[in-house]
This record gives structure tokens, C-alpha cells and sequence, in this order.
């Protein structure tokens, strides 16, 4: 096994890597930095983001704005100190991502554009026409090329941890082209490898979101906290699940049901505002957990669209008109017209819920650092704490570079203090890994991950969907179970070949997927209320119960069981937790604390 | 799937570990309507031929992973819908690349490529503490087709040139550069120029054009490359007059 | 460690033009130089010995070819004016304004041309 040296390793080269890679390069130039990714860096799914990033912009915007808007999407399940640094940090990255060439649309003057977005009480979301995470992710790549210190790895699967008296000393990767596997040691390994959304069978995301970085560190004894909190973005094609930005409805996009009905005003987001002239934190500016259960009920009560590939609801942006659709949301029409033959300029798009982000993940300090020192995560497959129980539109992006940077310049302070880690121990460790390998290349059996992957995502969508009850969270709970049993029985046949074995991999993925579901579904069954995108509709369960379960959950890897769940404090700095009200109620509500603050 | 109807599709196959030249192989796929080829590939992995290689993620058109030839041209997979082949298609690794294995081909030239452009803003000096520049619209307008290439590989595999000097940089790496060179924010042309002012930069392009044709995302490498030969011939000039001016004043210092 | 890779390069024959109609339209407009040999050939014929231009530009056969020269630099004309505007970084309309006003001109051109040597 070929072993190769670095300061820090950087597991995935996503929008958070990628920043993070830079980041520790800036701080210490000395340092070796090697950016692993099971794919090219412009192929992660960052690339699939849309409408935008958030950053306080406008003059009668502000932090505590920023803050309030993030830590009340969250359902007050966020660590308070961490959204304070965030929201301080948004301005700083966007200017950054700027002045690294980030092409943001802008205002006739030569400034950049802000838009609406939802639960934000102000616009303040940079965005790069409806591809803005696309260029991110090619800004940060391209600028990433200036640093002849980061060195790619690309297409190497991440397969385990290195890790020495508690500390992280490294990794070990697949290198897929050749087949063989690498041993990356290193002072710091920052994990940046994505969510899970493919635990989900209708899901906006990549193939590759599959949850293995996750998945790691969890069978290392790592946390995965507040994995029960799973966002359905409420647009997503039917069939496909492919997104449509929420920016569509920044822009005065509307949504109908099947009598052509504003539904959102029957679900707390009222009054309806008037055609075109959205307003903040009403109506389709609600947040995504709302507006994805106002769709729920809508569907239980028989009002919406039937088509072959199921129930859906109607996204106008007519009214827009041409001109305005080609300049700001070009792509969606893109989207709509290749998969669904459908121009919106002339026609509603029809959208239903999905699944679309995990506002949980790998357990983390303020500072991106695990309960392994010298292990940091960051993105999507990080908790920080900073989305809560439900995350805002656009704060997803932003978190990548705030968090990105934070965890690349943390690790390059800490990777310099290793204790010098045997390398006979390390060897040892990664010849473990490999045999491991070579023992699932072998495995024979009559069971096919493709019938597993397809059968949990099945089960996480009854049972971990956007309303859920004990009985069918059980349900969830047995089925993973039996396919954790089951998968052990998968025939790899594709068990001689090394270069692009994509067989394999697709197995691995999929363990750790169920690894990850079942931290989700365990996590959800054992939070008995209604938070955030965590909705119950067993007796008991309907509201947010603060007394008992204003605090994080923390799964834990139990080999062959299942997860053991604990929990966690929150952080409250200057918010306490109040009722969580959009429309006209969060307006007086606004108004009222704002007549406090003055009085 | 609704409505699923059967076609027969013949797929490229190579095991570099088996076979010793690619050979072609009949599938049958269950398709309706809304059935693109990646996800035609996808239910084959599932169900036929689990040790069926390709690049998949995004499935939308916008990460650049499932470039492939499709009855001979350059497509993505996830992008074209079998609806539009009623006859049944070819799919191949895409062209002008060594393959690795049945559609995986080797991209490290044209990553090597695009890093030697320096895609990347050169002699600004703001930092963030000084705030965004300004750009505007009109500005943005002059590069921003060309910041839309996903870095797909179609237009390598639509290249002849590229197919007959592997060594030339191609048009979706001198795309990118020229992107930087129109970005009112940047500073490095000429050091860019250095690079496409060569023989197996931008004058190994003669302008077939057919990268622009096969382009997903209407980025126009073809109109870059046209664009990039103007800018290194008035570059050539202007260094020959800079020249001449040069020895005229090192004369006069002479004198 | 022996790698297991073994890429297959597929070889570009010479005859890769014919597998695409792009292809074979691009040879086509490449082709179109051999009659502007031609022609250049024949004004130095007219250059250096006027009486045998006379002479030859009556025959049948040379006819033939001055006739599928002007439609060669016709074609040839046409896609240069289709393509030359990617060479100009300008918005869409503006291109193809400019586009009209080429044609505008070559043919103004020509006309005047034509004009003269029959005057």
C-alpha cells in the first residue's frame, strides 16, 4: 500500500473542502495540504445549489437580523454562539468569494444584487443568476489551482479513519482508477464529505450524496447529533426529484393547488400578498418546513394535481414575465423544459416536496473540531449547530465557506502538535482497512445493494418523511434493521476488477447509508414533539416540547445494534426560545419585541 | 416507471484487466418518457450488469460527470432521453480520451490543461476588509457566457484537433482563461497569453467549431478560441512595437 | 506495483472527417482554398502573359471551374460571415447586425465591381 505524507487531509472538495483547503494553505503556507474526493472537485454537489448565499448586505439589514431569522428557522434547536460568528463571518466570505472572481449578479451601479429568500425577514442572498452554488464551486476550484501546496487527490473513495491515542493521524482512500489503496497520514484531517440525502428514495440530490463521511466517523465513536432533522425542500421536479430553487419564489414565484388556490395562506403564512410583490417571511417566503407540511396537508385533503409520477403541487412564475425569468432563474427554465417538457414562461411548473438536506451530521465544536482532536468536519455532513431544527434557504452555502474556512485554519493551528504517531501502529490500522477490503470484494451472497438502497429509501420516506408517528417510524426502524442484516448478503460481482470498480463502492456507500438512516430514524422515534422539520402526529408529540427536548440528540455507533441515543445542551446567548410565527402573527410578533427593545 | 416500453441499446464495454480491445455489447432497457440515458445506464447497473463502469452525480446537467458519445456524438448521458431514439442508440466512452474502463476515460490532460490556464483572478490586490469590487452588468455580460462551462469534456471529444495533438490545451481550457481575461477584476492576460499565444495552444484550433455546437451549457468555447487568437496577435504586435520602442530608447540612452 | 490500468487509445484515422456530417461540412468549407489556388494561379497566368489568359478563359472547361470557384468562395464567404462574429466579444443583436451589414457590403461590392468592368 503506497503511503504518502501531508499536513492535513481534506476528505471531500466540495464548497466547505475547497474552502477549507485554502484556508489552511493561507494560514500556513508550509503546510502540505491533500484535497481527497471521490470525484473531481466540480462534480460535488455544491455545484447543484441555486439561489444563493446569505450575508447581511443592505443598510437596513443587520446582524441580529441575520441571527434572529437563523436561530427562529431553527426552531431554537441552534447553538446561539455559533450563528453569532456565522452571521459575522457570512460578509467577509461573500466579499471573498467576490474578489476570487465569483461572477454574483449585480445592481446597475456595478454592486452586488441581493434577493428575497425564505424565513429571511430581509434580502440579503448573493446570488450568480439560479447557478450560484455552480460558480461558488468553480470559483473555489479554480482558485484553489493558485496553491501548489493543495494536492488532489481525486477519484479516492474515502474509506476509514486514522486515528492514534484519540488523535486523527490520517486516512485511508481507495484510489479508484488504480485500484489500490492509499494510506494519507497526516497531522489534521478535516471531513468535508456532504450529506445524505440518497437515504431517501425522492431526493433532490447527487448520486454521490451518500453519507459515508458520516458514516466513518460514526463507527469511530464520533456523535451524529440532530440527525432526526432531515429538510424536504418543498419544490422538487416529480419523477426525478431535481431541484427548483427557492429563488423562484424570491423572485414572486406562487404556489397553487389544484383549483389554483394560494394554499400557503391556510397554513399560519398569511394574509396572501398580492401577485408579484413578495413579502419577507409571508406566503411562499415561508420557510421550507412549513411550506413542505402546508403541501402534506394540501395532498391529504385531496387538492392537489395527479400526474404519473404523483401528487403535486403548481410553482407559477408566469407573472415574472420573459425577460425577468431569463435573466434571474435561466437554469430553472433549463430544468423544466429538459425534464419535464414544460416552459414556465407559458405553463406552472409541477413540484412536490423532497428530501434535501440533513440539518444534522458529525457532532462538532464551535471551532469544526469532533470529539477527536485533530478530526474536523464542516458543510453538510457537519453539526455545528448553526441550522437547529430547520435551515434557511441560503444559509447552506454561506455555512460551506464560513465553516470551510474555520475548520482549514483550525486544523492548520493543530496539526502541528501531533505527538509524532507510530507508524507501525498506522500501518497496522490501514492493513486492517485493507483486509476488510478484500474480505467485502469477496463477499458472495444472493442479496443486491440495489434492492437495499431502493427498499431504505422507501422506509425512510414512510417513516422519516415530513410528518411521522411512532408506529411508522417502528416500521422504519425494523425494516433497517433487516437490511442491516441483509446487506451482509450482497454478492459483489464485480469482485476481480480494481480500475473503476464502481460495484464496490456503491456497496461501501450504501452500508454507511444505512448506518446514517438508522441514527436518523432512531433520533426521530426517541424526540417525542414537533420541531423544526421533525413533525409528529402521535398523541402527545404534536408540539414543540421545550421543557423536555430543548436539546440536541447525539447518536452514537453501537456495532450490530442499534444506535445508542443521548443528548446534548443547547446554547442560548440572546434569543430565548418564543413561539415560531410567519406571516401576519410573526409580523406583530416582530413588532412587539421590537416596541421591547425600545421601551 | 409509468408506461415502460423496451429498447435495445449497444454499450461499449472494456475490462482493461480482461479484454484487450473495447468491444460492444447489446442491452435491453425498460423506458418511458422521462427515461434519460443516465438513467438508463443507472437501471442497467441495478438489474443486469452490476460491473458496468460510468461517472454519474448530479443527474441535472450541471456537474459535467456523464459525458458520453451517444450514436457517435458527444452528450450527456443524464441530458439526452431515450425518447428521442426510437431505434435504439450506441453509447460509447466519450472520444479523443483513453479509455480506462467501458465509459470511464482518462480526464488528467484536461485537468492538467485547464490548471496551466491559471483560472484564476491575477494582480488584484483588494482584500475583503476593502469590500466588492464593481462590476457592472455590462461588464459581467462580457465573460459570463464563457464562466459557464461545467468541465464536461464534450468539446475535447468533439475536437478533431484534439483528437489528432492530444497536447493541445483544447477549447475548454482556453475558455476559462479567456473568461479571466474578460473579467474587469483581473489582471493576468498577458500572462495567460503566454500561454495561448502558442503553437499547441490557441493555433492548433482551425476553427471547426463543432465544440460550440455539442457546448450543454452554450458556453462558446469555439467563439473563445476565435476570440483568444485575436488577442494573441495584437498581443504579438503590440510586444513587437514595445520592442522596437525598447531598443530606440536603449539607443538614445547610448548616445 | 504493477499497475492494473491499461488505457485504450483509439486511434484518429485520416479519414475522420467522413464519420459526421459537421465534419464533412467543415473538409467542404476547408476544401474551398483549392479554388482560391486556382483562381490565383490564373491571375498570374493574366499577369504575366495576358494573351494566353484570353485565350484559355474561353474554354469550356476552365468555365466549368471559374463557375465552381465563385460557388466555393460563395459557401465560403457565407460561413466566414456566419462565423467571424464569435471573434467579436458583443452582445447578440449587435452581432447580428453586423452579420446583415457584411452582406450589405459584399454585395454592394460586388455590384460595384461588376459595374465597372462592364463599363
Amino acid at each position: 500500500m503506497q503511503t504518502l505524507n501531508f499536513d492535513i487531509a481534506v476528505v471531500g472538495a466540495g464548497g466547505a473542502g475547497l474552502r477549507a483547503a485554502i484556508a489552511a494553505s493561507e494560514t500556513r503556507p508550509d503546510l502540505k495540504v491533500a484535497l481527497v474526493s471521490k470525484v473531481y472537485p466540480m462534480r460535488s454537489h455544491t455545484v447543484a445549489a441555486e439561489g444563493g448565499s446569505a450575508a447581511v448586505q443592505q443598510e437596513h439589514d443587520s446582524l441580529e437580523l441575520h441571527f434572529s431569522d437563523t436561530v427562529s428557522g431553527g426552531d431554537w434547536l441552534c447553538e446561539q454562539d455559533v450563528v453569532e460568528y456565522f452571521v459575522r463571518r457570512c460578509p467577509h466570505e461573500m466579499v471573498q468569494m467576490e474578489q476570487w472572481g465569483c461572477p454574483w449578479s449585480r445592481k446597475p451601479d456595478g454592486g452586488v444584487a441581493v434577493r428575497n429568500f425564505g424565513g429571511m425577514k430581509v434580502p440579503r442572498t448573493w446570488f450568480a443568476a439560479d447557478k450560484t452554488g455552480f460558480h461558488m464551486l468553480h470559483t473555489l476550484f479554480q482558485t484553489s489551482l493558485k496553491f501548489p501546496q493543495i494536492h488532489r487527490l481525486d477519484e479516492h473513495f474515502f474509506l476509514d479513519l486514522l486515528v492514534e491515542d484519540g488523535r486523527a493521524a490520517g486516512i485511508v482512500a481507495l484510489n479508484m482508477m488504480e485500484g489500490e489503496l492509499v494510506q494519507v497520514r497526516a497531522g489534521a484531517v478535516v471531513l468535508a464529505t456532504g450529506g445524505a440525502g440518497r437515504v431517501y428514495r425522492y431526493n433532490t440530490n447527487a448520486s454521490i450524496v451518500t453519507g459515508e463521511g458520516m458514516g466513518v466517523a460514526y463507527r469511530k465513536g464520533v456523535a451524529l447529533r440532530d440527525m432526526e432533522f432531515v429538510q424536504y425542500h418543498p419544490t422538487g421536479l416529480p419523477g426525478s426529484g431535481i431541484l427548483i430553487t427557492e429563488a423562484s419564489r424570491g423572485e414572486g414565484g406562487v404556489l397553487l393547488n389544484k383549483d389554483g388556490y394560494r394554499y400557503l395562506q391556510d397554513y399560519g403564512l398569511g394574509p396572501e400578498t398580492p401577485l408579484g410583490q413578495p413579502k419577507p417571511k409571508h406566503m411562499e417566503l415561508g420557510p421550507r418546513d412549513k411550506v413542505s407540511q402546508a403541501f402534506w396537508h394540501e395532498w391529504r385533503a385531496g387538492r392537489m394535481v395527479s400526474t404519473p409520477y404523483g401528487e403535486v403541487s403548481l410553482l407559477d412564475i408566469r407573472h415574472l414575465g420573459r425577460e425577468k425569468i431569463l435573466e434571474r432563474l435561466p437554469f430553472i427554465r433549463e430544468l423544466s423544459m429538459q425534464y419535464m417538457g414544460i416552459d414556465p414562461i407559458d405553463d406552472p411548473i409541477p413540484v412536490r416536496p423532497t428530501a434535501h438536506y440533513t440539518m444534522g451530521g458529525i457532532a462538532t465544536d464551535a471551532n469544526c473540531e469532533t470529539s477527536i482532536r485533530g478530526l474536523y468536519a464542516a458543510g453538510e455532513c457537519s453539526s455545528v449547530g448553526m441550522h437547529g431544527a430547520n435551515r434557511l434557504g441560503s444559509n447552506s452555502l454561506a455555512e460551506l465557506l464560513v465553516f470551510g474556512e474555520a475548520a482549514g485554519r483550525n486544523a492548520a493551528e493543530r496539526c502541528g502538535e501531533s505527538g509524532g504517531s507510530s507508524s507501525s501502529s498506522l500501518d497496522a490500522q490501514a492493513g486492517d482497512v485493507e483486509s476488510r477490503f478484500k474480505a467485502l470484494l469477496r463477499q458472495k451472497g444472493k442479496e443486491k445493494w440495489s434492492v437495499i438502497r431502493d427498499e431504505m429509501g422507501l422506509a425512510m420516506e414512510d417513516g422519516c418523511g415530513i410528518y411521522r408517528s411512532e408506529e411508522l417510524m417502528q416500521k422504519t426502524i425494523d425494516k433497517l434493521a433487516e437490511l442491516q442484516d441483509r446487506i451482509s448478503h450482497v454478492g459483489v460481482a464485480d469482485n476481480s476488477a480494481s480500475v473503476f470498480n464502481t460495484d464496490i463502492l456503491n456497496l461501501i456507500e450504501i452500508s454507511h447509508g444505512l448506518d446514517v438512516a438508522e441514527a436518523m430514524a432512531h433520533s426521530a422515534i426517541q424526540r417525542r414533539e414537533s420541531r423544526g422539520a421533525h413533525q409528529r402526529l402521535d398523541e402527545g408529540c404534536r408540539e414543540r416540547d421545550d421543557e423536555n427536548f430543548l436539546k440536541h440528540s447525539l447518536a452514537y455507533y453501537n456495532k450490530g445494534a442499534a444506535p445508542r441515543i443521548d443528548y446534548g445542551p443547547i446554547k442560548i446567548t440572546k434569543l430565548p426560545p418564543a413561539k415560531r410565527a410567519y406571516g401576519a402573527e410573526g409580523a406583530s410578533q416582530d413588532e412587539k419585541n421590537k416596541e421591547k427593545a425600545n421601551g | 416507471m409509468a408506461d415502460e416500453k423496451k429498447l435495445l441499446l449497444k454499450i461499449q464495454r472494456y475490462n482493461p484487466e480482461r479484454d484487450s480491445a473495447p468491444y460492444f455489447a447489446p442491452y435491453e432497457i425498460l423506458w418511458d418518457d422521462q427515461t434519460s440515458f443516465l438513467d438508463a445506464l443507472q437501471y442497467l447497473k441495478d438489474n443486469v450488469c452490476p460491473d458496468l463502469s460510468f461517472r454519474s452525480s448530479c443527474r441535472m446537467a450541471i456537474c459535467g460527470s456523464c459525458g458520453v458519445m451517444i450514436d457517435g456524438v458527444p452528450k450527456l448521458a443524464c441530458k439526452t432521453f431515450v425518447r428521442n431514439y426510437p431505434h435504439g442508440a450506441t453509447v460509447e466512452p466519450l472520444a479523443n480520451f483513453p479509455v480506462e474502463r467501458d465509459l470511464v476515460v482518462d480526464l488528467s490532460h484536461f485537468l492538467e490543461y485547464i490548471e496551466a490556464l491559471k483560472p484564476y483572478v491575477i494582480g488584484n490586490t483588494r482584500s475583503p476588509a476593502d469590500g466588492p469590487n464593481t462590476q457592472t452588468p455590462a461588464q459581467l455580460a462580457r465573460y459570463h457566457k464563457f464562466s459557464m462551462c461545467i468541465n464536461c469534456g464534450l468539446c475535447y471529444a468533439a475536437c478533431p484537433q484534439f483528437g489528432l495533438n492530444p497536447a493541445f490545451l483544447g477549447p475548454a481550457a482556453i475558455t476559462l482563461g479567456h473568461r479571466y481575461n474578460l473579467d474587469s477584476r483581473d489582471y493576468g492576460k498577458n500572462e495567460r497569453l503566454r500561454t495561448m499565444n502558442t503553437e499547441n495552444g490557441v493555433w492548433s484550433c482551425t476553427f471547426v467549431g463543432y465544440c460550440s455546437e455539442v457546448c450543454p451549457k452554450h458556453a462558446d468555447p469555439a467563439a473563445a478560441l476565435q476570440q483568444c487568437k485575436a488577442d494573441s496577435a495584437l498581443n504579438f504586435v503590440a510586444s513587437v512595437l514595445k520592442c522596437k520602442k525598447n531598443k530606440e530608447v536603449s539607443h538614445g540612452d547610448k548616445t | 506495483m504493477a499497475t492494473k490500468r491499461k488505457p485504450y487509445v483509439r486511434e484518429v484515422g485520416c479519414c475522420w472527417w467522413k464519420s459526421n456530417p459537421y465534419y464533412r461540412f467543415y473538409m467542404l468549407r476547408e476544401s474551398c482554398s483549392v479554388f482560391t489556388v486556382w483562381v490565383s494561379l490564373l491571375l498570374l497566368l493574366f499577369l504575366f502573359s495576358p494573351s494566353s489568359f484570353a485565350a484559355l478563359i474561353r474554354h469550356p472547361v476552365i468555365c466549368l471551374l471559374n463557375f465552381a470557384a465563385l460557388l466555393a468562395s460563395l459557401l465560403h464567404t457565407k460561413t466566414w460571415y456566419d462565423l467571424t462574429p464569435k471573434a467579436l466579444n458583443l452582445p447578440e443583436d449587435k452581432l447580428a447586425a453586423i452579420v446583415k451589414w457584411l452582406w450589405v457590403v459584399t454585395i454592394a461590392f460586388s455590384a460595384l465591381a461588376l459595374l465597372l468592368s462592364l463599363l
